[in-house]
């Protein structure tokens, strides 16, 4: 069994966790804080071996690719940015969802099975010295749409 | 060839899923008098294979003919018992059931907490991707 499998029924059952209490808020915000420390050490696994980044825009690419393929085990599909410090991630078939249902079954659960993906993706900024504000929108499942505001100081 | 009806039981008999795609007949009997009968049937159809088998401990009922139709029976460890009904002519598809398990079953539904593995199954991407499985085989015919 490969080991995105094993990660993925735990974040099945971490996300459907009814010990988080009843307070949905809670329990998203609480699933984001775990992303967000796994992130920022995955982050700084993953860069040991490489150059600095010379723009933003880089860190976010690789963001979508290899960071992605890391998490996912697959490349997000688009990027988008404004170039005024929000950038917008696509992706069609996002790993967590996927087997949920194709289309609007289960929406209102989705977001408990993103919050910890966007702390993932926040932890990941803030190791590459970007701190971010991460937020998802889900308005077909498997489709994910993640917006990034880099926040200047 | 045709493709009858589909029946997905659980480990402790109870009805998780029903399919059907043509049935001439019906049985006049509730889902669940249908599904009890079911197990009932598998139960003792299984027993009998392992009893009667040549060789001691193995033996498994895979299907059994009638004039009218074929059932098609798969079973795998943890009991989930799948039950396809076919018309006469169709090969032994046991492993067609298997596939079933492993690439549909397994990643629609056990791979969906959302969906516990103890009530009907209420998925419509499994209810998806299962009639596409179904209807590309070679024995279907609409």
């Amino acid at each position: 069994m490969e080991s995105y499998t094993l990660f993925e029924y735990f974040h099945n059952e971490l996300a459907n966790w009814k010990g988080f209490g009843a307070d949905k808020d809670e329990h998203i915000s609480i699933l984001e804080d775990i992303g967000y420390k796994v992130g920022i050490s995955l982050c700084e696994n993953m860069c040991k071996d490489r150059p600095r980044f010379k723009e933003e825009v880089d860190v976010l690419r690789f963001l979508c690719r290899d960071f992605w393929e890391l998490c996912f085990r697959r490349s997000a599909n688009s990027l988008k940015t404004d170039n005024a410090g929000t950038y917008v991630i696509q992706d069609s078939e996002f790993r967590t969802l996927t087997a949920l249902s194709s289309g609007k079954q289960f929406l209102t659960d989705a977001p408990k099975f993103l919050a910890y993906p966007c702390g993932l993706l926040r932890g990941a900024l803030f190791a590459l010295t970007l701190n971010a504000h991460v937020t998802v929108e889900v308005t077909q499942i498997p489709a994910a749409k993640f917006k990034i505001d880099i926040l200047r100081k | 060839m045709v493709v009858y009806n589909l029946y997905i039981l659980g480990k402790n008999g109870q009805s998780l899923f029903y399919r059907e795609w043509l049935r001439e007949q019906s049985s006049n009997l509730s889902r669940d008098e249908e599904d009890k009968l079911m197990v009932g049937l598998l139960f003792s159809l299984s027993n009998f294979a392992k009893k009667m088998s040549s060789s001691p401990g193995t033996g498994v009922f895979k299907s059994f003919n009638t004039s009218k139709y074929k059932l098609h029976y798969w079973e795998s460890p943890t009991g989930i018992k799948l039950v396809l009904n076919t018309s006469t002519d169709v090969e032994p598809c046991h492993d067609h059931l298997s596939t079933l398990y492993h690439h549909i079953f397994i990643q629609t539904v056990v791979k969906n907490p959302l969906v516990p593995l103890t009530e009907p199954i209420n998925s419509s991407l499994f209810v998806t991707k299962l009639d596409a499985f179904i209807k590309q085989q070679t024995f279907f015919q609409d």
